[in-house]
């Protein structure tokens, strides 16, 4: 089973696919993408890129944008027609409000551990309200480890390590709790299922 | 920082004029537009720093090209006016062979002064401790001119700095890697210090750069070159060591009278060597696209120089790992002046329309150069605008036809 994942850069998809494992709890599950390289063209080529999804196999669909200065019912709805019509078993849309790296400033001890240090940093108490989070988290990278942040290697490094119940706190990220159980729900029913031909094919 | 530049009869550049952005200039054109052109003219800002001849500018010298370039220096604006005799080498070098220079300093509180003379004696009058008091003397006596005033000279010197910090990359430089060769030498000096190596050119070069900071590793600059390339950035190499291997030579030379005298060199042969995986490779045998990568990923973390002129970082870069690679160019823009030509739609998917410099070439006109901002009238940029937001992304706008004002 599969989930599709349309987003504005991959640091971004390998974002969310490590909070999806985490809270599946590492179970296995295939993973496809689009990436539009900025905000425009997934709001364009969203509805195409679901419906691909679809087509490739992908039973549940996330589609991530950040909010910026946008009002946000309006533009979820948006967003939220642009995919109405695509026939995934749940979907979801998240508002990061500026940009996906706040979800990762939620958790100190995970940036300490991905660059080896016992030291934790000092985060803000809200991440979302930060004007540029991938800037203040390569600040913090530099001035706590003294590495050069890359959100293509390190936000996948991190989002290992993130304890996601941390996560409850972020508004953005909240509807993606009920997409995974959703999604939980799902794994739990095919397995079942799966468990109950096997069964029957040995009698 | 360089704000503006002008720059008359140099190649194409008939009479260019390019407002850099501050902190990242990215320069699109068609080929042959002039780009390369630009980039090079800037360069000569650097070259004009390096200049150093002894005594003062030969007022006669045939002037070839003309320079006039505005810097910002603490809180002071500083003009310069350069005519230069540019002499260019069959490898493409540019050399200024000489020049007149003209620095108007245009202080905060509405004051201005004027000095005519070359920007690096200011260099030397802080390299030997000038006394302020001695400076009229000083500067007469060995360079034949008017003494900067006081309150002039830190914002010369430090528009000095920035010249000379320049640095140019270009991928062409690093075209394959297989002619690289697998050691280099180096000569040492009698107490042991390590001795600069003379002549290095592309390949080599890029390797002594980094076995220099291998073993100098000041402010952690290599370790983070390390951090970045390696297992835990972006996965090009596992590791990079340098072996030397201490060797040496005799050098004789006859006297009058017959007598010889030996002259015993110590050396060091380099050999650097990249593990990827369990594999031990010689630079030679890194595929064009690794060298490179390394190569341009190298100097945007470690070079601690004021401004970076990258010529098209795209070449052989994987799309994933370029979009790693201009995250870091932007970041470190705030560090250094940045500017780069390309021809990638997928660089200009990375930056906003206001680093974005359209250059184009007419024959009467020569090369030009223009902000897309200033291309386009408020409705033409308002569409821009929402594309952006609705739409699609720069490179595609560009790609599309978007930014041309003709077919």
């Amino acid at each position: 089973m599969k989930m599709g994942i349309i987003a504005e850069d991959d640091s971004d998809v390998v974002v969310i696919r490590a909070f999806t494992l985490s809270l599946l709890g590492h179970r296995r599950i295939g993973f496809k993408r689009f990436v539009g390289h900025g905000g425009g063209r997934v709001r364009r080529k969203c509805s195409a890129w679901a419906q691909n999804l679809v087509r490739q196999g992908c039973s549940w669909v996330v589609v991530l944008h950040d909010l910026d200065d946008r009002e946000e019912a309006q533009f979820r709805a948006e967003l939220e027609r642009a995919i109405a019509t695509v026939k995934a078993e749940a979907k979801v849309v998240l508002l990061p409000k500026r940009e996906i790296e706040a979800w990762l400033l939620y958790d100190s001890a995970a940036i300490a551990a991905v660059f080896n240090s016992s030291k934790h940093p000092r985060l803000p108490g809200n991440p979302e309200a930060l004007p540029d989070p991938k800037d203040h988290l390569a600040n913090i990278v530099w001035r706590y480890f003294q590495r050069d942040y890359i959100n293509t290697s390190h936000n996948e490094a991190i989002a290992t390590q993130v304890d996601t119940n941390l996560l409850k706190r972020s508004h953005s990220f909240s509807p993606h709790f009920p997409f995974v159980e959703c999604v939980q729900r799902a794994l739990r029913n095919s397995r079942q299922a799966n468990l109950r031909k096997s069964v029957g094919g040995d009698r | 920082m360089l704000k503006k530049i002008v720059i008359q009869n140099y190649r194409t550049c008939l009479k260019t004029s390019f407002n850099c952005h501050p902190n990242l200039s990215v320069l699109i054109g068609p080929n042959s537009s002039g780009k390369t052109n630009i980039l090079q003219a800037v360069m000569l800002l650097h070259k004009l720093a390096e200049q150093q001849g002894n005594g003062p500018v030969d007022d006669s010298v045939t002037v070839s090209s003309r320079i006039n370039a505005v810097f910002s220096s603490f809180g002071n604006k500083i003009r310069l006016s350069a005519s230069l005799a540019v002499h260019t080498d069959e490898a493409n070098t540019d050399n200024v062979m000489s020049s007149r220079q003209t620095w108007r300093i245009e202080g905060e509180k509405e004051q201005a002064a004027t000095f005519k003379g070359p920007i690096w004696a200011l260099a030397r009058v802080q390299e030997e401790s000038v006394a302020t008091a001695h400076f009229p003397n000083y500067f007469k006596m060995y360079f034949g001119v008017e003494a900067p005033p006081d309150w002039t000279v830190r914002g010369l010197a430090k528009t000095f700095e920035f010249c000379q910090g320049m640095k140019y990359y270009g991928a062409s430089q690093f075209t394959n890697p297989g002619a690289s060769p697998p050691s280099f030498e180096i000569e040492i000096d009698k107490d042991g210090g390590r001795r600069r190596a003379f002549r290095l050119r592309g390949h080599v070069r890029v390797l002594y750069n980094m076995y220099s900071l291998f073993k100098a590793n000041q402010g952690g600059k290599y370790d983070q070159f390390k951090s970045v390339v390696g297992p835990k950035g972006l996965k090009l190499i596992d590791d990079v060591d340098f072996k030397e291997v201490p060797i040496s030579s005799t050098d004789y030379s006859v006297l009058v009278g017959g007598r010889v005298r030996s002259h015993r060199r110590s050396k060091l042969l380099v050999v650097p060597q990249f593990r990827i995986g369990r594999q031990v490779l010689s630079p030679n045998q890194l595929s064009e696209g690794t060298f490179k990568t390394l190569a341009l990923l190298f100097y945007i973390i470690t070079f601690s120089g004021t401004a970076l002129l990258i010529e098209e970082p795209e070449v052989c870069i994987h799309h994933g790992l370029l979009s790693s690679i201009l995250e870091l160019i932007k970041r470190y823009s705030r560090q250094k002046q940045m500017i780069i030509s390309t021809h990638s739609d997928y660089v200009l998917d990375h930056v906003r329309p206001e680093n974005v410099f359209r250059v184009s070439r007419e024959e009467l006109l020569g090369t030009t150069v223009h902000p897309i901002r200033k291309t386009m009238n408020a409705r033409e940029y308002a569409a821009l605008r929402e594309y952006l937001d609705k739409e699609g992304n720069l490179g595609e706008y560009w790609r599309e036809g978007g930014l041309e004002d003709r077919p």
